[in-house]
């Protein structure tokens, strides 16, 4: 919802591109591969002005899929010997 | 010059790159036994083609080049092509289009602005990934891990686009609050 005290005129363009949460959480991941239309864009960019939830989502989200990628990097997982034993034998043959 | 071959020595893989292709694995396809298949298969594979490296690449990324392959293949196989998607999932965070009271997105606060190298948060993104359905860890990790775009994604699992965009965008919603309520600790 809208913060500050909007004319009337206003309030009725906004209400013709508001977006919902719902929608506006969905569009974020359009706007990843580039796939929003002009309209969509417009209609994002001012939902994300107005609402916080929506605006908090979309740093979250940016945080751990940014970060996602170097996940291996931080488990310290590490192959059984005998599994390598087993694939350096079949490289023997 | 740009020419790796004078380094390329299979005799040294497993001892090289066999722990760091498998926790490369590990951390996309969530499944001890199925990763240490997939990098012996990697292995098979670089062993048998061997005389086809040209150099161009580093030995490195040249095995890392066939692995993420595989890692692909797996997903397109486990991706039955049947996908129906139940409507209204996104009912658990949104009632008439508006965050519901309790998945609504709480501050996280100083978290998302350091660097993250706490082990911490890793494992607990991989515990929540791992709840996530077959089909949307498929996605998340192709699209995120891998850096795919989403045509080549819809066509390794064959999906429509509009399901990718269904599937992302509850994978979101999902790891989201599952990170909240485990990592930054908001119940």
């Amino acid at each position: 919802m809208p913060r500050k005290k909007l004319d009337r005129n206003t309030m009725k363009w906004y209400r013709a591109i508001w977006l919902s949460c719902e929608q506006a959480t969905f569009l974020m991941s359009k706007k990843e591969e580039g796939k929003l239309v002009f309209k969509e864009k417009i209609q994002l960019r001012l939902h994300l002005r107005i609402c916080d939830f929506c605006t908090r989502f979309q740093r979250q989200v940016r945080f751990f899929t940014r970060h996602a990628a170097q996940a291996h990097e931080h488990t310290g997982a590490l192959l059984r010997e005998e599994k390598k034993e087993e694939i350096r034998g079949m490289m023997r043959e | 010059m740009n020419n790796h071959l004078a380094l390329f020595n299979p005799d040294k893989w497993v001892d090289n790159y066999a722990d760091a292709l498998y926790a490369y694995t590990m951390a996309r396809v969530n499944d001890m036994q199925l990763a240490e298949d997939i990098v012996q298969n990697t292995f098979l594979s670089a062993w048998k083609g061997r005389d086809t490296y040209k150099g161009q690449a580093s030995e490195k990324n040249w095995l890392y080049a066939i692995l993420k392959n595989k890692i692909v293949d797996h997903f397109r196989k486990q991706s039955t092509g049947s996908l129906t998607l139940d409507a209204g999932k996104e009912g658990q965070y949104f009632e008439d289009g508006h965050w519901t009271e309790a998945a609504a997105p709480k501050e996280w606060g100083q978290y998302t602005e350091q660097p993250v190298e706490k082990k911490e948060f890793y494992s607990v993104l991989e515990k929540c990934k791992q709840k996530l359905k077959d089909i949307q860890q498929a996605v998340f990790v192709m699209k995120y891990m891998e850096d795919a775009e989403a045509e080549d994604i819809c066509k390794v699992l064959n999906i429509t686009s509009s399901n990718y965009w269904v599937l992302i965008h509850r994978a979101k919603l999902q790891l989201r609050k599952c990170l909240e309520k485990n990592w930054i600790g908001i119940q």
